[in-house]
C-alpha cells in the first residue's frame, strides 16, 4: 500500500464519477420519456384546426397533467440520487477515513452530527431538484398557453416542448440530427471521446441550429447532478476532517481539455510552497481568492468547486504524515494504522481553534521561531505599501518593529499561546484577503493592553491575566457603585437588560466593559483580544495595495471612511462599553465576537452586513 | 473629574495635539490601582490608533519617548 491516502481519494473520486455517469444515463432515459409523454399528451388533448392550436381552456387545463408527468418520472429519479447516491457516498467517505486510520477512532466513523448533516444535505439538494421540476412545469405550461394564444402550428409547439426538456438532445424528424444526438448521449461521459462529442455538439449547433446553451431541463438537472454529488462529498469530507483536527489538504484532480488554469496550476505544483503538495486551508483560500474565472462560485473552495464539471477534490491530511523528503511517511505504508494521539497539539486554525487542553507549552525560542516564520512571510507580502526606494511606508508609530519579532517578558506559556493563535490570524488574513501580520513585539511601556498598526501587533505582557483583571474590575465597580452584580449576571448581559447601571460623571457603564468579558478562561480572552486587534488590521489594510501611494500618517482607508459614514448615519448597537468609544473600536469589538462565533445576539446586524462585504 | 474620565475625554476629542498626548501618558503613569489601570489599558489601545493624527501635525513621531507607544 504505497499511498493509502491517494488510493483512497482516487477511489472516492472515481466512485463519484461512476455514480454520476449512472445517474446521468438514468436522467437521459427519464427525460426522453418525459419528452415523449408530454408531446403525446399535448397532441392528445390540445384541439387543432388545420394543424393550428385553437383552445385556450385546454391549454390551461394541461398544466396539472404536465406537473404530474414531471413528478412521476423526474422526482422519482431525484429521490434516488439523494437517497441512494448520497447514502453510498457517505459510506465511501467513512470508509476512506477508516482506511487512513491515523485519526482518533471516534472520528473514523460517521457520528450523529455527520448523520444529521447527511440528512440535511439530502433535503437541501432534493429541494433544489424539485425547484427545477417546478420551474419546468411552469415553462412548459406557458409555452402551451402562448402558442395557443398565437394560434401556432402544433409542430412548432411540439418542437419547443421537446427542446425545453432536452435541448439539443431532443428528438427530431431529421435522422442525421438524431444520429448525432444518440452519439452524444452515449459518449458524453467517455473522456476518451470528449473531442468527438464536442465536434458532434458543434455540428448540431451549426448545421441544425440547435442551441446547446438554451434553458433546457436536461442542462439544469445534469448540472445539479454533477454539483450535488461532488458538493455533498466535499461537505461531508470537510466536516469529518474538521472534527478530526485535520487542517491541511492535498489536492487531487486530473486534466481534461476544459480544465481551468487554477486547477492546472495546482496539478503542476505552481503554488506548492511546501514541496510536498500539502496546503493549509488558508493557503487554498488565498489561492482561490486571488484567481478569477468565468462561472466561479462564491464561498469556500473546500466545498465549492471551480464551476461546472470541475473535477478537483481535496483530501485532508496531517503534515506529520509526510517525511521531509516529500515522500509519504512510512506510517502510511504500514498495514496497521497508528493513531497519533498528539496530532492536534499546538495546531490551530480559524475554523478549528485550539482548546487549552491541546496546548503544550514549548520553550520561548520555539515560539519565537514559529512566529518569525510567519512574520517573515507577512513582511514579504507585496501588498504592504513601499516607497519608490523600497523602504516601507508606515502610518503608525512602532515602524521599527516591522519584520521583527520580540517576545521579551512574555512567559513560555504566553508565547506558545500567541504563536498558536497567530495561525488563526493568518487564516483570517486569507479570509479577508489582506496581508498577514509583519511584526509582533512585546512592550511594557504605554500601558495599553495591545495595539495594532501597519500590520504590527504590540502586546503588553503585564496585561494578559485576563480573568484576574476582569474579576477585580467587577469587584471594584460593585464596591464603587454599591451594587452586587455577580459574574454570571455580568457575563450574561443582553440588550434590554437594566442589571448593570454604573453612572459616573461623564461615562455610563451599562454593559460589560469589553467583548472578552463575555468569555471564559484566559485562552479565549487572549484570542478575543488578538482578534479585536486583527479587526483593526482589517479596517486598516483592506483594499490597501503596494500602489496605495497616500499610505502614511494622514491616510484614511476605504473601510474607515465607510465605517465613519455608517456610524454617523445610523444608530449602532454596541456589544460592550468599549465599543462605544469610537467607530473603530465598535468595529473591532464586533469583529472579535463575530470571528469567534460568540454572543451572536450582541453583534450589530449593520456590522455583519459590512464585514460580509469585506470577505469578497 | 477623575483621571480616568480625563483620559476618556482626551480620547473623545475631535482633534489631538502633542499636549493631549503628553497628558494622556502622564495620566497612565499616575494611575496606581489595578482597577483604574484596567480601563486605561483599553483607552490606551484606542489612543494608539489616533497617534497618526498628531504625527501629521508634528511631521514625525518624535513626540513619543522611550517606546511609550
Amino acid at each position: 500500500m504505497a499511498d493509502i491516502l491517494e488510493t483512497s481519494t482516487k477511489y472516492r473520486i472515481r466512485q463519484i464519477e461512476i455514480a454520476e455517469a449512472e445517474y446521468y444515463q438514468q436522467l437521459t432515459k427519464v427525460l426522453d420519456k418525459i419528452e415523449d409523454d408530454i408531446a403525446s399528451l399535448a397532441n392528445k388533448i390540445l384541439p387543432t384546426t388545420n394543424g393550428k392550436l385553437i383552445d385556450l381552456q385546454a391549454a390551461i387545463a394541461i398544466r396539472p397533467q404536465i406537473k404530474s408527468i414531471l413528478e412521476k418520472n423526474y422526482l422519482s429519479w431525484s429521490d434516488r440520487v439523494v437517497r441512494k447516491g448520497f447514502g453510498e457516498q457517505s459510506k465511501r467517505v467513512e470508509r476512506a477515513f477508516k482506511t487512513i486510520g491515523l485519526i482518533p477512532p471516534e472520528f473514523q466513523e460517521l457520528t450523529k452530527g455527520d448523520l444529521a448533516l447527511v440528512k440535511n444535505l439530502k433535503q437541501q439538494y432534493f429541494t433544489q431538484f424539485k425547484d427545477i421540476s417546478n420551474t419546468f412545469t411552469r415553462t412548459l405550461s406557458e409555452k402551451v398557453y402562448q402558442n395557443t394564444l398565437l394560434g401556432s402550428e402544433f409542430t412548432v409547439l411540439e418542437k419547443e416542448l421537446r427542446q425545453s426538456i432536452n435541448g439539443i438532445y431532443s428528438s427530431s424528424n431529421d435522422p442525421r440530427m438524431n444520429r448525432l444526438v444518440d452519439y452524444i448521449k452515449r459518449n458524453k461521459n467517455d473522456l476518451s471521446k470528449a473531442t468527438l462529442v464536442d465536434k458532434a455538439v458543434k455540428t448540431l449547433q451549426t448545421k441544425f441550429g440547435s442551441d446547446r446553451a438554451g434553458n433546457n431541463m436536461k442542462r439544469y438537472a445534469g448540472q445539479l447532478l454533477n454539483d450535488s454529488l461532488r458538493d455533498f462529498d466535499a461537505t461531508l469530507n470537510f466536516n469529518k476532517a474538521k472534527d478530526a483536527g485535520l487542517t491541511y489538504v492535498k489536492y487531487y484532480g486530473d486534466i481534461i481539455p476544459t480544465t481551468r488554469s487554477l486547477c492546472r496550476n495546482m496539478i503542476n505544483g505552481v503554488y506548492d510552497r511546501s514541496g510536498k503538495g500539502i496546503y493549509t486551508i488558508a493557503d487554498i483560500t488565498r489561492i482561490w481568492n486571488s484567481n478569477s474565472w468565468s462561472g466561479k462560485k462564491s464561498g469556500t473552495p473546500m466545498i465549492n468547486r471551480g464551476g461546472y464539471n470541475c473535477r478537483h477534490q481535496f483530501s485532508y491530511v496531517n503534515p506529520d504524515w509526510y517525511e521531509e523528503d516529500g515522500e509519504e511517511s512510512s506510517i502510511l505504508k504500514k498495514a496497521t494504522p497508528i493513531i497519533k494521539k498528539e496530532s492536534k497539539v499546538n495546531v490551530s486554525s480559524y475554523l478549528n481553534p485550539i482548546t487549552l487542553a491541546s496546548i503544550r507549552t514549548v520553550p520561548k525560542k520555539v515560539s519565537q521561531a514559529r512566529i518569525s516564520k510567519s512574520i517573515k512571510e507577512g513582511s514579504e507580502d507585496i501588498r504592504y505599501p513601499r516607497n519608490p526606494n523600497g523602504t516601507v511606508k508606515y502610518r503608525y508609530s512602532g515602524s521599527q518593529y516591522i519584520g521583527k519579532v520580540n517576545l521579551r517578558n512574555l512567559s513560555d506559556e504566553m508565547a506558545t499561546k500567541v504563536s498558536v493563535i497567530l495561525d488563526e490570524l493568518n487564516d483570517l488574513a486569507a479570509k479577508y484577503n489582506i496581508p498577514r501580520l509583519r511584526g509582533i513585539y512585546s512592550n511594557r511601556q504605554g500601558n495599553n493592553i495591545m495595539a495594532m498598526g501597519d500590520g504590527v501587533l504590540k502586546i503588553n505582557p503585564d496585561k494578559l491575566n485576563f480573568v484576574e483583571r476582569q474579576t477585580k474590575f467587577l469587584a471594584f465597580m460593585n464596591k464603587k457603585h454599591n451594587t452586587n452584580i455577580s459574574m454570571k449576571t455580568y457575563k450574561e448581559w443582553k440588550y434590554g437588560d437594566k442589571t448593570i447601571l454604573w453612572k459616573e460623571k461623564k461615562v455610563v457603564y451599562d454593559r460589560p466593559f469589553s467583548a472578552d468579558h463575555y468569555l471564559d478562561g484566559d485562552l479565549d480572552k487572549l484570542r478575543n483580544t488578538m482578534y479585536h486587534e486583527f479587526g483593526h488590521h482589517v479596517h486598516q489594510m483592506k483594499y490597501v495595495t503596494k500602489d496605495t501611494y497616500q499610505y502614511g500618517g494622514g491616510y484614511i482607508s476605504k473601510v474607515e471612511k465607510d465605517l465613519r459614514s455608517l456610524t454617523i448615519k445610523f444608530p449602532v448597537k454596541s456589544p460592550s462599553n468599549y465599543a462605544k468609544v469610537n467607530d473603530k473600536e465598535w468595529f473591532a469589538e464586533n469583529f472579535s465576537l463575530y470571528s469567534m462565533g460568540k454572543r451572536k445576539d450582541l453583534i450589530d446586524p449593520k456590522f455583519i452586513e459590512l464585514i460580509e462585504g469585506l470577505q469578497k | 473629574m477623575t483621571l480616568l474620565e480625563e483620559a476618556n475625554d482626551i480620547l473623545q476629542k475631535k482633534a489631538l495635539s502633542v499636549k493631549d498626548y503628553n497628558r494622556f501618558v502622564e495620566i497612565g503613569k499616575q494611575l496606581k490601582k489595578l482597577d483604574d489601570e484596567f480601563e486605561y489599558s483599553w483607552l490606551a489601545e484606542g489612543f494608539y490608533l489616533r497617534l497618526p493624527e498628531i504625527a501629521v501635525k508634528e511631521g514625525n513621531y518624535n513626540f513619543i519617548k522611550n517606546e511609550e507607544f
